[in-house]
């Protein structure tokens, strides 16, 4: 245990970032490229902004024979490749390293979690990290269950003298029914409250801003509903392709990589009430009622509500680039989605009538995460002589990249005549803070470390975003044969553009 | 820098417009396709009796504004000084900031020497921007009486100093602490660039207090020592830094300065304090180490000698980062490196400057030193 931090009389107005409490992280898959690439450099500078006490280690365990000290070599080549070199120093370094320990073992083996349960007892008391343990599951999602029947085997889902917690990286399940089955096997092993299901989206602080945005603002909330709003657009665009993850996307496609997660945690963010604290379970609370509203897609409807597409060759950022379909690890005549647009309505009070279009892909003309609220237009048109079409007001919340806030409206161009010209009044993170925000998982790990879920995806939510996208999954199990049905470097098939046009809508221009 | 001649009153407008075409100027000279945005996101004024370390204060203002665009109003007054009437001058600069964009930002100094230094906040004050915050940057001796610091502060929202640079940073505690302790609610809050310096330090010594097993110990503490290498301006004062953490430790840890009469040495000033009846020996240690900068601390120690067991935060012998060490019944136990990042002034103003309540941990600590400073003079 630890002292609370309010009890510590030194605390008090330290203006240091919260700080985690004493604790071990093991990592199943600790050779893998999330451990090299995101949670090594996570940890690392969070150990160098203090964030993190000195009793703390980090056990990595995997399939690979290595000793120790190859584990910290790999993971010091890790934080120099991943990590700011600027940041590097030796001592801060070899401090750290001092915590990082390897078990080789395989997942599947009665005896790896033996030795771990070892390992970790002698590890604890050296680095006297309390008993506090968190157990990621960095692996393919194939081990996710074994990994978490195995703990429970070896009794390490729970401590004697601390508290165990898991994390889960995505995918979590491949539809409706898996991911119940993983949250049942999960759940006969851990507590809900034990279970963090990673989604990284929820770490990137534009995302965290949308509560700011919508609850520290008395400005926004009165027309945050279907009196005043149109229509919002949900856009995740990418340049890449499935760079080298052929094997995994594949059986994956955009809507379980991107849509039934990421998009969806947007959504709810953005339809959600006002939550009544900043609790984690009230905030989930409201989240998964904006995701209960959604009106469930009728199977045979699919296709009114729903479009996917598949890119083939072409340029993008000008280069020649190929194909879907000859990626490696992808089957060449696949019919995987590389692009999604969905139609969803929320029915409640707030949204009622209200579509959410959402539109992900990959190999798209640029990259850009946006939620785009467009609101209706005036009602009456008093400059009829304006020379210049009345455009509705846009609000557009940039998650990635230049994160900001842009309001577009209408102002008279100097001159004589009255003429209106669309401007736009823009927030942008880098111009008004040169602060760099923390990365997606050194808050997400942080948050873990201090028992906080609010980033983390619940059961429910997880589940309900499976209900949503099931009925489209099933329909679009049956091969495209239209596909490949965009270039790379464009912004999505025809159906795309036919999706908003028969609403006499169109997506923005980006 | 371009000057802008002023006649009997100030002309807001004439300078403003001033300031908007040295801003297209700079964005017209721009080939590339970076934009150069206008961002203001706080006013800071700044105070300083001469422009000697005008060079320095723009390289520091430059760095800042990559983070916080502000509009700067540099204050020159130079009192000892035949009269000149205020000069004003106004300038430009940007940054690069994210994707290609620069954010430029406003410089306005303001020349005053002889009796028109008094004069000077009623030339700058009208220059700040509305309804942004406000922050005085004090560089010169503090004396919370003085006409033109009382004008200025009146206008801000935060006052700055920092303590390592003041030429005298005994007054400059006493004057920090009456203004705390005269029982009025200022609505002027303070920073210390000095104090954000002891973040780290305090941090680690915070650690120690987190970890159950420590608590025992660190109840009957016996002794602190604190040592810190000689202030550039005054070598044979104790270090601020060094007061500041001494009070800091004995404010939140309710310790009660000692009548007992105080030991001064040749480099060491012995003091004591009581807690619950025990006497806490606290030793400032001023020490030579080339590789710790004037005025810094280089080791803080806490012993708690019934128990065998002391806890070290110490800077490296190379200065290059902080370790802790904690022995408990003398085993010792696994410790902590953080690399000192040596934060540049531009930077420890940046965290200043986020903020706009007051610190009263800070407060309470500069009192406390204070009071040292009364008890061993």
């Amino acid at each position: 245990m630890i002292v609370p931090h309010e009890e510590n009389p030194l605390r008090a107005g330290l203006r240091l970032e919260r700080t985690a409490e004493p604790c071990a992280l093991i990592i199943f898959g600790a050779t893998g490229d999330l451990t090299r690439r995101k949670l090594i450099p996570a940890l690392f500078r969070l150990s160098q902004q203090r964030l993190i006490p000195a009793e703390f280690a980090v056990v990595g365990v995997a399939r690979h024979t290595l000793s120790d000290e190859e584990f910290r070599s790999s993971m010091r080549e890790a934080v120099l490749e991943f990590g700011s070199k600027e940041e590097f120093g030796e001592a801060a370094w070899n401090s750290f390293a001092a915590a990082l320990f390897y078990l080789s073992g395989d997942f599947g083996a009665n005896e790896t979690f033996a030795s771990l349960r070892e390992r970790l007892s002698q590890i604890e008391a050296d680095r006297a990290t309390q008993g506090n343990r968190i157990f990621y599951l960095a692996t393919a999602p194939d081990f996710f269950g074994l990994i978490a029947r195995n703990l429970g085997a070896a009794r390490l889902a729970q401590s004697d003298t601390g508290w165990t917690r898991l994390i889960v990286e995505k995918p979590f399940g491949r539809d409706l029914e898996s991911a119940r089955a993983l949250n049942d096997e999960l759940s006969s092993i851990f507590k809900e409250d034990q279970i963090y299901r990673i989604d990284h989206y929820l770490g990137k602080e534009t995302v965290q801003n949308l509560l700011v945005f919508r609850f520290a603002n008395n400005i926004f909330e009165p027309v945050w509903n279907r009196q005043y709003i149109d229509h919002i657009q949900v856009t995740n665009a990418e340049t890449v392709g499935v760079e080298g993850r052929g094997g995994y996307y594949d059986k994956a496609g955009v809507v379980r990589d991107m849509i039934q997660n990421h998009v969806f945690q947007l959504i709810s963010l953005i339809a959600m009430e006002p939550p009544v604290s900043l609790e984690a379970k009230s905030i989930r609370d409201e989240k998964i009622k904006a995701l209960q509203a959604v009106r469930p897609i009728p199977r045979a409807e699919v296709d009114a509500f729903a479009v996917r597409g598949q890119y083939g060759a072409g340029y993008v950022l000008g280069e020649s680039v190929p194909g879907y379909r000859q990626e490696p690890g992808v089957n060449t005549d696949s019919s995987t989605e590389t692009l999604a647009a969905l139609k969803l309505y929320l029915d409640n009070w707030r949204w009622a009538g209200v579509p959410f279009y959402i539109r992900s892909g990959k190999r798209l003309q640029k990259r850009v995460t946006e939620i785009a609220i467009q609101f209706r237009e005036v009602p009456h048109g008093l400059f009829t002589e304006a020379d210049s079409p009345l455009e509705p007001n846009v609000l557009v919340i940039r998650i990635q990249p230049n994160e900001g806030i842009t309001l577009r409206f209408g102002a008279k161009l100097p001159g004589q005549a009255m003429r209106i010209r669309w401007v736009n009044m823009d927030f942008r993170y880098g111009s008004s803070f040169g602060v760099k925000a923390p990365e997606a998982y050194e808050r997400l790990l942080l948050d873990c470390m201090l028992g906080d879920s609010t980033l983390y995806a619940r059961r429910d939510m997880v589940e309900r975003g499976w209900e949503i996208v099931e009925p489209i999954l099933k329909s679009w199990e049956a091969p495209a044969k239209d596909f490949p049905n965009y270039e790379a470097g464009a912004w999505g098939p025809p159906g795309a553009f036919e999706l908003l046009a028969r609403d006499e809508r169109d997506w923005r221009r980006l | 820098m371009h000057q802008i001649q002023l006649g009997q009153v100030l002309d807001v407008a004439a300078v403003e417009r001033e300031l908007s075409l040295l801003w297209q100027d700079s964005a017209a000279k721009q080939s590339d396709e970076g934009a150069v945005m206008r961002a203001r996101v706080a006013n800071l004024i700044v105070f300083m009796p001469d422009r000697s370390q005008l060079q320095e204060l723009d390289a520091t203002l430059q760095e800042l504004s990559a983070v916080h665009p502000n509009r700067t109003l540099v204050n020159i007054g130079v009192r000892e000084a035949d009269d000149r009437d205020i000069e004003l001058f106004i300038s430009s600069f940007y940054q690069s900031g994210q994707e290609e964009k620069r954010l430029s930002c406003e410089e306005i100094i303001l020349i005053a020497r002889g009796r028109f230094v008094p004069e000077l906040p009623s030339a700058a004050l009208p220059l700040l921007i509305s309804d942004l915050p406000t922050f005085l940057w004090w560089r010169d001796t503090l004396e919370t009486d003085d006409r033109i610091f009382q004008d200025f502060a009146r206008a801000a929202d935060r006052l700055i100093i920092d303590s390592l640079q003041v030429r005298t940073a005994r007054d400059t505690l006493l004057a920090l602490a009456e203004a705390f302790s005269d029982g009025q609610p200022t609505q002027l809050a303070i920073s210390d660039i000095n104090w954000a310096r002891l973040t780290s330090w305090r941090a680690l010594l915070a650690s120690f207090y987190d970890a159950p097993r420590c608590q025992t110990p660190l109840n009957r503490i016996t002794g602190v020592e604190i040592d810190y290498s000689p202030p550039e301006h005054e070598p044979e004062a104790i270090a601020p830094q060094a007061l500041m953490l001494a009070g800091w430790l004995a404010s939140r840890l309710k310790w009660e300065l000692s009548t007992e009469p105080v030991q001064p040495g040749n480099s060491t000033v012995r003091f004591f304090v009581l807690h619950d009846g025990r006497r806490i020996v606290v030793d400032l240690n001023r020490i030579e180490r080339a590789a710790t900068k004037p005025g810094r601390l280089a080791r803080a120690q806490l012993n708690a000698g019934e128990d065998d067991a002391t806890f070290v935060v110490s800077r490296h012998s190379q200065g290059l980062h902080l370790e802790t060490q904690a022995r408990l019944a003398g085993i010792t136990h696994p410790g902590k490196i953080l690399t000192v990042r040596n934060r540049s002034t531009a930077q420890l103003l940046g965290r200043e400057l986020e903020i706009l309540s007051h610190d009263s941990v800070y407060e309470r600590a500069v009192e406390y030193a204070a009071k040292i400073l009364r008890y061993i003079r």
